[in-house]
């Protein structure tokens, strides 16, 4: 392992105030708003909470929200798992395009990307009419929502795999091969074993996202209450109404999700580093 | 397992590697692919395996072309530069993986497998490390080991990438002898890779030198040393000395070299530079009338009766008349 040398060129008094504004910027930009949702939450006692969480509208936003993110994680894990290999196995002519294709979703904003979901299939597009005609409808509805949330959340698995793929040697695949393995038996046994943390961490970036992601899914909603609306746009719509107590309880339940994926990511982040340890050809006995 | 490569081609992104290599290998035999590296060698191996196509040419075993099976269906035993160990399997699980990866119906049972494990385990003497993770091994082990899993497949041929590339010099001449002991008790026609000639000298029946992605010459190692078809062939293949007698180059190894008072009609006036006595040839450093350096070995006896000191005139005539044209 490398020692980052500590740098003894800085006064002692420049680093500790150095030091203390990356503290104060976190407090205040983080912890603080953190705790005030919690606080406002709490206001009027555990009441609120069980208002909240007992009204069907919040039940349903959840369960929603849980729907969604169980059809679009395991989706995405696939196919971030195929892009992935194929991006680092096979001689693709269109590899760079693959690769600027999974940016986009990280650089476009994703109110664009919702948008573009209704211009595609929307009721005055050519394909979403046809669509609607044989009773299918996607945009205001969950198929819409699974779409821009599949679409947002694309990008994590696979591109977390791709460097993974990539930065560990062929040659077990290779002789995994001429032992006589097929290609299942390869993934499962030489491929797996080595991206399983890396994968792991990908899909909580996935699944976290997915549940909190905003921006696309709000423009493809259609915010019906009770049938359309996830956790974060009820949050959205609890505010919307002035029902300060309500929205943050239910924000808080989101924000204990996003604690628990990081802590889930702190610990799979960790187990990554130390899966990734190479095993270099000693030269000792 | 007789192995026939017939005119290979292989480039990369217009870069030729590999330009008509034909070869044979017969049933048994052992042979080295020797060459400075990027000259070819790997890529030839690997294509000999399955593991990259040709652009043209074919290889053949037992009469079979062999373009169109699948690496997984060739049985190759194929030893990496650095092994290629399962990092997540232990000994044992790395030898066994042949054997479970076989289709269900000739799968050997558990029994057979125990049974087919602890028997290569043994021969490469390392029983007692069955359960260790690859990581927890010292060079030379897993050199063994990474040999043990190829061999329970029952391979029909072996193909070693650079087997002892990456081990130190002792563990090197030890794992060099006992390659070459597995390969006499086996029998099992063996291909490896190296870029060391002392290693295809002492290893290999033949010698196949390759350079620029072609050969320069196949035969047996006495023949490679002692007859070379080219200047190329006979520097790699150890230290030789150029002798300008008569506006005519000669190429003498220091040990093909004969040093006297006299003048002869074919020899070269010299003058000692320095004089090494410890070794089992004595080393004399020697200029030309030109200043060209050269190096002379020659046995204890020899020096003792030549009484030569260093500052000396002498006159070199090489024993061996070599010479390419």
């Amino acid at each position: 392992m490398k020692h980052t040398p500590t740098s003894i060129s800085e006064p002692t008094w420049a680093r500790r105030l150095l030091i203390a504004f990356a503290f104060l910027h976190v407090a205040l930009l983080i912890m603080l708003p953190f705790a005030s949702v919690i606080a406002q939450a709490c206001a009027d006692g555990m009441s609120t909470f069980q208002t909240v969480f007992r009204s069907s509208d919040t039940r349903h936003a959840i369960k929603l929200t849980l729907l969604i993110a169980l059809c679009a994680v395991p989706l995405n894990v696939v196919i971030g798992i195929c892009l992935a290999w194929g991006v680092t196995h096979l001689k693709l002519p269109g590899k760079r395009l693959i690769m600027a294709v999974l940016d986009l979703p990280f650089s476009v904003s994703p109110v664009v990307v919702g948008l573009l979901f209704i211009l595609l299939l929307g009721k005055n597009s050519p394909c979403g009419a046809w669509l609607e005609a044989h009773g299918c409808k996607i945009i205001f509805a969950f198929p819409g929502l699974l779409l821009a949330t599949l679409f947002v959340t694309m990008p994590f698995v696979a591109k977390e795999l791709i460097p993974l793929m990539e930065g560990h040697s062929r040659d077990e695949e290779d002789a995994a091969r001429l032992l006589g393995a097929g290609w299942l038996r390869i993934f499962w046994k030489i491929t797996l074993p080595e991206i399983k943390w890396g994968l792991l961490y990908g899909t909580i970036l996935c699944t976290a996202r997915a549940m909190g992601e905003f921006g696309a899914v709000a423009v493809v909603s259609g915010n019906i209450r009770g049938r359309t609306n996830t956790l974060p746009l009820h949050v959205e719509a609890l505010f919307q109404d002035g029902e300060l107590s309500a929205a943050s309880a239910a924000a808080s339940l989101l924000a204990l999700l996003g604690l628990v994926s990081l802590a889930a990511r702190t610990i799979t982040d960790i187990r990554k580093r130390k899966g990734r340890t190479p095993v270099l050809p000693t030269q000792h006995h | 397992m007789s192995i026939q490569v017939k005119d290979i081609h292989k480039s990369y992104a217009g870069t030729r590697v590999l330009n008509g290599i034909s070869l044979n290998v017969d049933d048994g035999e052992l042979v080295a692919l020797l060459g400075p590296s990027g000259c070819g060698k790997t890529t030839l191996l690997r294509i000999i395996a399955g593991l990259e196509a040709p652009d043209s040419g074919d290889v053949i075993c037992d009469g079979v072309s062999t373009q169109d099976i699948p690496p997984s269906a060739r049985r190759v035993g194929f030893v990496f530069q650095h092994y290629a160990l399962f990092r997540h399997l232990s000994v044992f699980e790395n030898i066994a993986f042949g054997l479970r990866a076989k289709p269900r119906a000739e799968r050997p049972s558990e029994e057979q497998i125990r049974e087919k494990v602890n028997f290569l385990l043994n021969l490469i003497q390392l029983d007692w490390i069955a359960k260790r993770l690859p990581s927890e091994l010292s060079g030379g082990q897993r050199q063994r080991v990474a040999l043990a899993r190829v061999l329970a497949i029952d391979p029909k041929y072996l193909l070693l990438d650079e087997p002892f590339g990456a081990l130190d010099a002792k563990v090197r001449l030890e794992l060099r002898r006992w390659l070459r002991d597995r390969h006499h008790d086996l029998g099992v026609t063996t291909i490896f890779v190296t870029h060391d000639q002392e290693e295809a000298l002492d290893v290999a029946d033949r010698i196949v030198l390759v350079n620029n992605g072609q050969i320069q010459q196949a035969g047996s190692p006495d023949a490679l040393y002692n007859h070379p078809v080219s200047p190329f062939v006979c520097d790699f293949l150890g230290f030789v000395n150029t002798l300008k007698i008569n506006g005519k180059e000669y190429y003498a190894r220091p040990h093909e070299i004969r040093l006297s008072r006299e003048a002869t009609e074919q020899s070269l006036p010299v003058v000692v530079r320095s004089i090494r006595t410890a070794g089992q040839l004595v080393q004399i450093e020697l200029d030309d009338a030109d200043g060209r350096p050269f190096t002379a070995a020659i046995p204890h006896e020899q020096f003792e009766q030549l009484q030569a000191v260093p500052q000396e005139r002498l006159f070199a005539s090489p024993i061996v008349k070599r010479t390419f044209n």
